[in-house]
């Protein structure tokens, strides 16, 4: 691993529009990843992760809207104009879906689908060499080129999910958005699936920013971790430190809520997520917040290190006032999510 | 919650430890149904055994996990026991009354006791009828709780019950102005309003977002301990049925394979599935990886099971009995090409016809080379990977003609037993060997298998 940045991000906004006015589903986003560091992005549904991934591929649906320093490679890529933006797909970046099961096309065979991608991504390619390509990525996934020229609905979901991880590996790209890429599967092809990300790394050494909600795969398959909360990242770190010590209390509740082997007693956070056309002021996560003090709501949090925390907890000089708690109002259940 | 009348006559009298449900030998099977060709030439379309002789009871007031993957039946049975899919075979007494076989009239007033909850809650509630309207079409359909007005009385008590508080606030919503929670939490409610003695939970929080989780998982708990409620819990996570069972059956292709008081299962798991299933659970802990010793594969075709055990192709700790057959040398022919270069599988690929001719055939016929070559390629896959389970099942290899015949180890089904001096019974033969076979899988009076094992 060298100190090179293959990708870093300042201040990333993304947004579109909704009935109510725009919805900042990110907002403000900083962030960087190395050759073949895995960062898990994690938080509830409608935190903004998903959105933050397509923005990064410039994935956008019509209507949002990106901004901020997305420098990748060397290059700011929302400055680039959108061909040479597309060009920085497939073989610079790549993207692994949630749904296997709908995202092969169902009349294409396996064969077909990856000489199509290498045909558009790398054009000096001969045929031959698309062949041996697509097949050394199939063998890496552990498909069976026995199966090479099958149809999508010959596969199970887990094959499946090995196809598409191997489409996106095909075109050997620098940096990979795994958006749940295990989420519909099963306990063993999951632990299957998270075992041949490992394997990736050790062989091809991308960059891997893993989108998840679930804190397991997080301590299974990541280095970093990066906690989202209402559009904005609340803490970021190594993932033994984070887990460890979480600084943020949106951090404590999640990973007190996850219930693992482990769980002797049920916890939950109060409340529901907010929603991102009018987020709370200051600090989003105060309203849900048991530590929630006076300035919380009144001025937006700056970043505390080590973990770049958006904590008022973390500020040691803060006035009497400032600290006092909070009144809140008592959340009732149903209010929840 | 509304109180009804307890029910006159029969199935109340029956005695408090008495089982509230048994099960026994329980077949939901489905006709596959073949494409119109097929059926005009009379070619039988199969059928996949869902839930395949499945027994088992369940106490007053327990709560018991079926715990497995896709397409291990788990829901299949839970459907089974509220009569929403037909048992084939086998029976099912509910407080000694069989539902098998019952007609939807009849079975209508016992569903009254039996209630379910299912996965989605986006999908469980129609969308153009209020969740009040929803919640009070059970107590029309059973013709309780009389007029408008009383109903509504019902159904706010029942939503508050399940945290709905004010009732008021939901009653006339629709289903899209709540959120996945709360949704679950008036599925539920839907659920308890005529007062069930069992409640099929079919993975109630695997749809949610983890911080609610822990709510629902909450609520399903209390309504436990305050209304006596017994429950079955259909799940595929193992860290929520460890919190929320007391006795956890594990399913797999149809069948139990392994079922126990929930702190056995889980401190010390015998079957190989269950051992697989509870170490491949990504936990939030980093100093703790995944092993590396994975079950292969996925879960086979219902359709076209295989041969003696069910998991025996995926499992590490197979050996003689447990049902290898011809397609299995395929499966370790394909792994094998997994990991050699581009020329070698083309090379070795032709050698071996294709893969029609493994799945009804106890031969590998040999295509683009002489048998002897196939010879030679298995004995080369055998050499270099010695701790693959698939060659304790192999006894013979004789040349036939143009192909390789391949002598197996008859195939023995291992059927669920108790194991001795734990309350766990598992269907595996490492635990009951059959005839023939120490324990541990050694194979004590094969004459084949001293004379043609070291082919």
């Amino acid at each position: 691993m060298n100190g090179e940045h293959v990708l870093s991000v300042e201040d990333m906004r993304v947004w579109y529009s909704g009935p109510g006015g725009p919805v900042r589903a990110v907002d403000g986003v900083s962030f960087s990843l190395r050759p073949g560091e895995v960062l898990g992005l994690v938080g509830e549904s409608g935190c903004g992760k998903s959105t933050l991934g397509r923005g990064l591929l410039g994935l956008l649906p019509r209507g949002a809207a990106a901004d901020g320093t997305l420098r990748f490679d060397g290059q700011d890529v929302l400055a680039l104009p959108a061909k040479q933006r597309e060009a920085l797909r497939g073989g610079g970046m790549g993207l692994i879906f949630q749904e296997p099961m709908t995202r092969l096309d169902p009349l294409m065979r396996i064969s077909d689908h990856f000489d199509e991608a290498l045909k558009t991504h790398e054009k000096s390619l001969s045929k031959k060499e698309r062949q041996t390509r697509a097949l050394d990525a199939l063998r890496a996934l552990g498909i069976p080129p026995t199966r090479f020229r099958n149809y999508p609905h010959e596969f199970s979901g887990g094959m499946r999910q090995r196809i598409m991880i191997a489409l996106a590996l095909a075109l050997r790209p620098k940096f990979i958005v795994a958006d749940e890429p295990t989420t519909a599967l099963d306990v063993l092809v999951e632990a299957q699936i998270l075992r041949i990300l490992a394997d990736i790394r050790e062989r091809f050494s991308p960059a891997i920013l893993l989108i998840t909600h679930n804190l397991g795969i997080v301590a299974e398959a990541c280095d970093h971790v990066a906690v989202m909360y209402a559009g904005r990242i609340v803490e970021q770190g190594p993932v033994r430190d984070i887990f460890a010590n979480p600084s943020h209390p949106y951090t404590q509740a999640l990973l007190r809520s996850t219930i693992s082997l482990k769980t002797q007693n049920l916890h939950s956070i109060p409340g529901a997520p907010p929603d991102l056309v009018a987020p709370p002021a200051g600090c989003r996560f105060h309203p849900r917040c048991e530590h929630a003090m006076q300035v919380c709501p009144a001025k937006q949090p700056p970043q505390f290190q080590p973990h770049r925390s958006e904590c008022w907890l973390l500020e040691p000089a803060l006035t009497g006032a400032e600290r006092a708690p909070l009144e809140r109002e008592e959340v009732s259940v149903a209010d929840e999510a | 919650m509304p109180t009804r009348p307890e029910p006159t006559g029969g199935s109340a009298t029956a005695q408090a430890d008495a089982p509230l449900v048994e099960i026994t030998d329980l077949n939901v099977h489905f006709a596959l149904r073949a494409s119109a060709a097929a059926r005009l030439v009379g070619r039988s379309s199969g059928t996949v055994r869902a839930v395949d002789g499945v027994s088992l009871s369940l106490a007053r007031g327990e709560v018991l996990g079926l715990v497995g993957e896709s397409g291990s039946g788990k829901s299949t049975l839970g459907r089974a026991l509220l009569g929403l899919v037909h048992a084939t075979s086998g029976s099912i007494r509910y407080q000694g009354d069989e539902l098998t076989g019952l007609s939807e009239a009849k079975l209508r007033p016992l569903r009254r006791d039996l209630q379910m909850v299912f996965q989605d809650p986006h999908a469980s509630f129609n969308p153009s009828m209020t969740v009040g309207r929803s919640v009070a079409d059970a107590l029309r359909i059973h013709g309780l709780a009389g007029d408008a007005e009383q109903r509504r009385g019902a159904v706010l008590a029942a939503l508050e019950r399940v945290g709905l508080a004010p009732g008021e606030r939901f009653i006339d919503k629709y289903p899209a102005e709540l959120s996945g929670g709360q949704k679950q939490r008036a599925v539920i409610a839907r659920a308890i309003i005529l007062d069930p003695k069992l409640l099929v939970a079919d993975e109630p929080i695997s749809m949610l977002d983890m911080s609610v989780r822990a709510k629902i998982l909450g609520l399903l708990e209390e309504l436990r301990d305050e209304l006596g409620l017994t429950y079955v819990y259909i799940t595929h996570d193992l860290a929520s049925a460890r919190f929320f069972c007391d006795r956890v059956a594990i399913m797999y292709l149809g069948k139990i394979v392994e079922i126990g008081p929930v702190a056995e299962i889980f401190d010390n798991p015998r079957h190989p599935y269950t051992q697989a299933l509870i170490k491949a659970i990504p936990e939030p802990d980093p100093d703790k990886a995944l092993p590396r010793d994975l079950p292969r594969g996925e879960i086979p075709d219902a359709a076209n099971p295989p041969l003696g055990c069910s998991f025996h192709p995926r499992c590490p700790a197979a050996f003689g009995p447990c049902g290898w057959e011809p397609r299995d040398v395929r499966m370790v022919l394909d792994q094998r090409w997994t990991t050699v270069s581009g020329e070698q599988y083309e090379a070795e690929s032709r050698l071996v016809a294709d893969e029609a001719h493994f799945a009804s055939d106890t031969e590998v016929h040999a295509a683009g080379g002489s048998p002897g070559e196939v010879l030679a390629l298995l004995e080369d896959e055998r050499t270099s990977r010695p701790a693959e389970p698939l060659w304790k099942g192999v006894v013979g290899r004789t040349v036939v003609g143009r192909s390789v015949q391949m002598q197996m180890r008859a195939a023995v089904e291992p059927t669920l037993l108790p194991v001795r001096d734990a309350a766990v019974s598992v269907s595996c033969h490492l635990y009951h060997p059959p005839a023939g076979y120490a324990a541990g899988g050694k194979a004590l009076d094969d004459p084949r298998a001293s004379s043609n094992e070291a082919q």
